[in-house]
C-alpha cells in the first residue's frame, strides 16, 4: 500500500484544518449579528456561514466548468473534460447545498421555507441547468461526443445564467415580495460588525480552499475512470488476438 | 437553534457523503488498475510464452 | 455560396415537410389541446381566462415547437439524409442557418393559425402588433437555441426526453420576457413600457446565435 504525500494530499489536510477553523470562527467566534430581534433568527444566522460556503463552491463550479468547457473545445485534451465533469457534479452538490441550507435559515428569519425572489429562483433553475449537463453526459456512450456535447452545452448553460437573473428580476418587478438586493446579506439582514466580517471572509478562503480539494479529487477519480476503461480495452483486444493461445490461469 | 442544529448536520452529511464517494471510488479504481494491469501482463506472457 | 447553402438547406426542410405535413399538424393540434386543456384547468380558479392567456399561449407555443424540433432531427438521422449533406463541402454553420430558417417557419405556421383560434375562443385580441413582434421574437429566440440543442439531444440515448430537459431551462428568460411583453400589451400598456422584456428578448437573441454559430461545427463533428 503505497502512501503518496503528493501537494493533494497536504492541501487536504489544510482544507481540514481551515474548515474545523470555521466552524470555530462561524459558530463561536462570530457574535451573533446586533440588529436581529429574535433568538431564533440570531441563532439561525450562523448558518451563513456554510451557507455562504456553499455558494462559493458551487458559483466556483460553474465557472471553472464554464472555463474548463471552452478549454476543451480548443485543445481537445481529455483533461479538461475531465474537469468539466468533475467542476460541474460539485457545482450540483453545493448548489443544492446551497439551497437545503438556505431554505432552513429562512423558516425562522422569513416564516417560510420557501420565496420565488430572483436569487433564489435563479439559483434553483441554475442547478437545474448543470443537473441537465450531467444528465446529457451520461446519455451519450462515446466519450469524445460527451466531451463535446457537453463542451457546448457547458458554455450556452453558464451564459444563460445571468440573462435568467435579469429576466426573473424583471418578472419580480411587478410583483415585489421579498426584494433584496443583488447581496444576500441585504437579504438576511443582519448587521455587519467587524468579527461578522472577518469570519465571512474566513469562510469564503476555506471553501475555495475545499473546492480546490474536492475538484482535485474528483478530477483524479474521472482520469482513473479513464485509465480503467483504456486498459480494460487493451485486455480484450489482447485476449481476443491472442484466442488461441492458453487461457489465463489465475 | 434547531434551524441551525439541522442545517449544520444536513450539510455535513451532504459534504461528507460526498467525500467519501469520491475517495471511495479512488480506492475502487485504483484496486481495479491493479488487477487490469496484472491481467494484462499474464495476457502479455501467454502470447509470447 | 454560404447563402445558397443555407437557402438550399432551408427550402429542402420546408418542401420535405409541406409536401406530407406530418409535423406541423401534430405541433398544431397539440397546440390547440394546450390552450383548451389550460383553460378548463384554469377556469374554476380564475375570474377570467383573459388573464391566463398570455401564460398559456406561450406555453403552448414552446411545447409544440418542442415537438416540431424533435421530428425534423430525428426524422434527418433515421433517414440518414444527414449523413449525405454533412458529406457536401458545406461550412456547418450553414446547415444551421437553414436549419433555423426551417423551424423558424414551421412555427410561425403554426402560430399563425393558433393565434385567430386564440382570438376567437377567448375573446383576446392576440394580433395586435406589439404582441406579435413579441411573438416573433421569442419564437426567433426559441429556434436559435432549440435547434442546435435538438441536433446535440437526437444524438443521445433517451432522444425525446432530453430535448425538453436540456432546452426549458435555458428558455427561461425567453418565456418570463415574452409573457411579460405580452401580457403588458394586453394589459393596456404601450410597446416602450415594455422595453425591459423587448431589451431582454433582443440581447438574448443576439448572444445565443452568435454563440450557436461559433459552436455549432463541434456539435456535427462528424458524419450523422
Amino acid at each position: 500500500m503505497r502512501k503518496r504525500w503528493g501537494w493533494l494530499e497536504i492541501l487536504a489536510v489544510v482544507a481540514a484544518i481551515l474548515v474545523a477553523l470555521n466552524f470555530y470562527m462561524g459558530l463561536i467566534y462570530a457574535p451573533d449579528p446586533s440588529n436581529l430581534q429574535t433568538e431564533v433568527t440570531r441563532k439561525a444566522q450562523h448558518i451563513f456561514y456554510y451557507h455562504m460556503g456553499m455558494n462559493v463552491m458551487a458559483g466556483l463550479g460553474m465557472f471553472t466548468n464554464f472555463l474548463a468547457s471552452i478549454l476543451y473545445l480548443i485543445t481537445r485534451r481529455r483533461f479538461w473534460d475531465a474537469v468539466a465533469r468533475s467542476a460541474a457534479e460539485i457545482g450540483v452538490v453545493f448548489g443544492i447545498g446551497v439551497l437545503v441550507s438556505g431554505s432552513l435559515w429562512a423558516r425562522p428569519t422569513w416564516n417560510t421555507w420557501w420565496t420565488w425572489d430572483p436569487r433564489l429562483t435563479t439559483a434553483t433553475i441554475t442547478v437545474l441547468l448543470y443537473a441537465a449537463y450531467l444528465m446529457l453526459r451520461n446519455a451519450v456512450e462515446d466519450p469524445e461526443r460527451q466531451a463535446r456535447f457537453a463542451g457546448v452545452y457547458g458554455i450556452f448553460a453558464f451564459l444563460s445564467v445571468p440573462i435568467t437573473f435579469m429576466s426573473i428580476r424583471l418578472w419580480r418587478t411587478i410583483h415585489p415580495t421579498v426584494f433584496g438586493g443583488g447581496n444576500p446579506a441585504a437579504k438576511g439582514a443582519f448587521a455587519l460588525g467587524p468579527h461578522i466580517r472577518a469570519a465571512m471572509q474566513f469562510s469564503s478562503i476555506t471553501f475555495m480552499i475545499v473546492f480546490f480539494v474536492f475538484l482535485a479529487l474528483r478530477v483524479r477519480v474521472a482520469l482513473l475512470e479513464e485509465r480503467v476503461n483504456a486498459l480494460r480495452h487493451h485486455v480484450d483486444t489482447r485476449l481476443s488476438q491472442g484466442a488461441e493461445a492458453e487461457p489465463i490461469r489465475r | 437553534m434547531i434551524f441551525l442544529t439541522a442545517a449544520l448536520i444536513a450539510i455535513w452529511l451532504l459534504t461528507f457523503a460526498y467525500l467519501l464517494y469520491i475517495l471511495q471510488r479512488i480506492h475502487s479504481l485504483e484496486q481495479e488498475i491493479r488487477s487490469l494491469e496484472v491481467l494484462l501482463e499474464e495476457t502479455r506472457q501467454a502470447s509470447q510464452g | 455560396m454560404f447563402w445558397s447553402a443555407v437557402w438550399a438547406i432551408f427550402w429542402k426542410d420546408v418542401r420535405a415537410e409541406f409536401r406530407t405535413k406530418d409535423i406541423l399538424t401534430g405541433m398544431l393540434v397539440f397546440a390547440i389541446l394546450a390552450v383548451l386543456v389550460f383553460n378548463f384547468a384554469f377556469d374554476l380558479r380564475v375570474e377570467r381566462p383573459q388573464a391566463v392567456i398570455p401564460g398559456v399561449m406561450w406555453v403552448a407555443i414552446v411545447f409544440a415547437g418542442m415537438l416540431g424540433l424533435n421530428r425534423s432531427f430525428i426524422l434527418e438521422q433515421d433517414r440518414g439524409s444527414l449523413a449525405g449533406i454533412l458529406l457536401a463541402p458545406v461550412d456547418r454553420s450553414a446547415i444551421y442557418a437553414g436549419k433555423v430558417l426551417g423551424n423558424l417557419v414551421f412555427m410561425i405556421t403554426v402560430e399563425v393559425i393558433l393565434l385567430p383560434v386564440i382570438v376567437i375562443l377567448f375573446n383576446v385580441n392576440v394580433l395586435m402588433p406589439s404582441v406579435l413582434f413579441f411573438v416573433l421574437l421569442g419564437t426567433v429566440g426559441f429556434a436559435i437555441v432549440g435547434t442546435i440543442f435538438s441536433a446535440i439531444a437526437v444524438n443521445t440515448r433517451a432522444r425525446e426526453v432530453m430535448l425538453p430537459v436540456l432546452l426549458l431551462p435555458v428558455m427561461v428568460p425567453v418565456l418570463i420576457a415574452a409573457v411579460k411583453g405580452t401580457a403588458g400589451i394586453l394589459d393596456g400598456e404601450t410597446l416602450a413600457e415594455q422595453m425591459g422584456a423587448l431589451r431582454l428578448l433582443i440581447a438574448f437573441d443576439v448572444i445565443f446565435l452568435g454563440m450557436a454559430f461559433l459552436t455549432f461545427d463541434f456539435v456535427l463533428e462528424e458524419t450523422g
